[in-house]
């Protein structure tokens, strides 16, 4: 860890991938969900990126990586259970857009993702469609995994009305 | 199971050298010595005059600016330590104590010497409250600035514990040039300002200090 806080891409890099399975085992313990597991590691390694310089060297790193896993996974322990009801209406609403695209009716998909600005669109796009992670999203449009959140709530918001609409006009 | 290897590898490519963060002793004298003036310069309309050393219960009012300026240093310690992940802050057991003792000194000091008559007790006391504010603004600016650099996996606790660093060192500030001895309103008005300086600080850092932001 001293290597990589010096700035060695590739020893951080081995870094990383050596700890994978120790955050895992770490979540694994507070959470049984996998997919919920996948997406804690992957905030837990955006996390141990982001405050990788409040590392002590001279320090054991499993507690601090241990300390920054357990809080993650008690974070999204939290907002799944206040989520619940969110989730359920979510699901609700992803129904209808699958059996859309199981009918191949994509034009009516893309109507609707059209009327969305190119940022909402590209992480409605990543997270809906290509099935990646918030994190995964957030890594790639370098934007922090909130302002995802937030991207993609507002897209929610903007396709429930123009569905809204949509459907009222026929 | 799912791969990560696309999102280390995103990470490591964008990867620069980073300073590590200094001793926690070293932060917390770094604050001090730059939270006593900038206070000193921010509360200065509303400075006075200095204090009369030689009054009654001024031998108090020396032992609670003392316990002021350690309660605020063992406070802050604790704010920047557990702001750091899988670190343990020191026990608030010693700092609740010497709250505790500076409570109590300063309620003998009430109780002890008579007040000086036709004094605006209200007044003085709005006007200690506006010292305490004025002179923990930039303490607060500092602690979010301080914490921000770490973030914080207990944004609100550790926000409280350097309001508290800010409230006190405040408080011994004003000690400087407040009368040695306490009225009940005035030392409301201090209590009143010293838990508006944590609720503010918390409030306004929270955005700043949270690691998921």
């Amino acid at each position: 860890m001293a290597r990589a806080q010096a700035g060695d891409r590739a020893a951080y890099n081995q870094l990383l991938k050596a700890m994978v399975p120790a955050i895992r085992a770490l979540v694994c313990k507070k959470i049984r969900d996998e997919g919920l597991v996948e997406d804690v590691i992957q905030e837990t390694l955006l996390a141990i990126h982001r405050v990788r310089h409040t590392y002590d060297p001279q320090r054991p790193i499993l507690p601090w990586v241990a300390a920054i896993a357990s809080a993650w996974a008690i974070d999204a322990l939290r907002h799944r259970g206040r989520r619940q009801e969110v989730q359920d209406e979510e699901e609700l609403q992803r129904q209808p857009a699958a059996s859309a695209e199981s009918s191949a009716d994509t034009d009516i998909l893309s109507g609707y993702l059209d009327n969305l600005p190119l940022r909402q669109r590209e992480i409605v796009e990543s997270v809906h469609l290509r099935e990646q992670s918030l994190a995964q999203a957030a890594a790639e449009t370098n934007q922090s995994l909130s302002a995802v959140k937030s991207l993609l709530h507002r897209a929610m918001v903007n396709l429930r009305k123009y569905g809204r609409g949509h459907h009222e006009k026929s | 199971m799912r791969n990560h290897d696309q999102l280390i590898n995103q990470l490591s490519a964008s990867a620069q050298p980073v300073q590590r963060v200094w001793p926690t002793a070293w932060r917390v004298a770094g604050w001090i010595a730059l939270a006593l003036p900038c206070g000193a310069l921010t509360s200065w309309a509303f400075h006075s005059r200095f204090t009369d050393w030689s009054q009654p219960g001024a031998f108090f009012a020396l032992v609670a600016l003392l316990l002021s300026l350690i309660i605020a240093g063992s406070t802050l310690a604790a704010a920047f330590t557990l702001s750091i992940a899988g670190r343990k802050p020191i026990s608030l057991r010693w700092p609740l104590l010497m709250a505790m003792m500076w409570l109590v000194l300063n309620l003998i000091n009430m109780s002890t010497s008579a007040p000086p008559s036709g004094a605006n007790r209200l007044g003085e006391g709005m006007h200690c409250y506006l010292f305490m504010l004025s002179a923990s603004v930039p303490m607060m600016l500092m602690s979010v600035f301080a914490l921000q650099r770490t973030r914080s996996l207990y944004p609100a606790r550790s926000l409280a514990l350097s309001g508290c660093g800010s409230a006190f060192t405040s408080s011994m500030l004003l000690s400087l040039c407040h009368d040695t001895h306490l009225h009940a309103i005035d030392f409301s008005m201090h209590l009143a300002a010293g838990i508006t300086i944590v609720a503010l600080t918390v409030l306004a850092g929270h955005r700043w200090v949270r690691l998921g932001e």
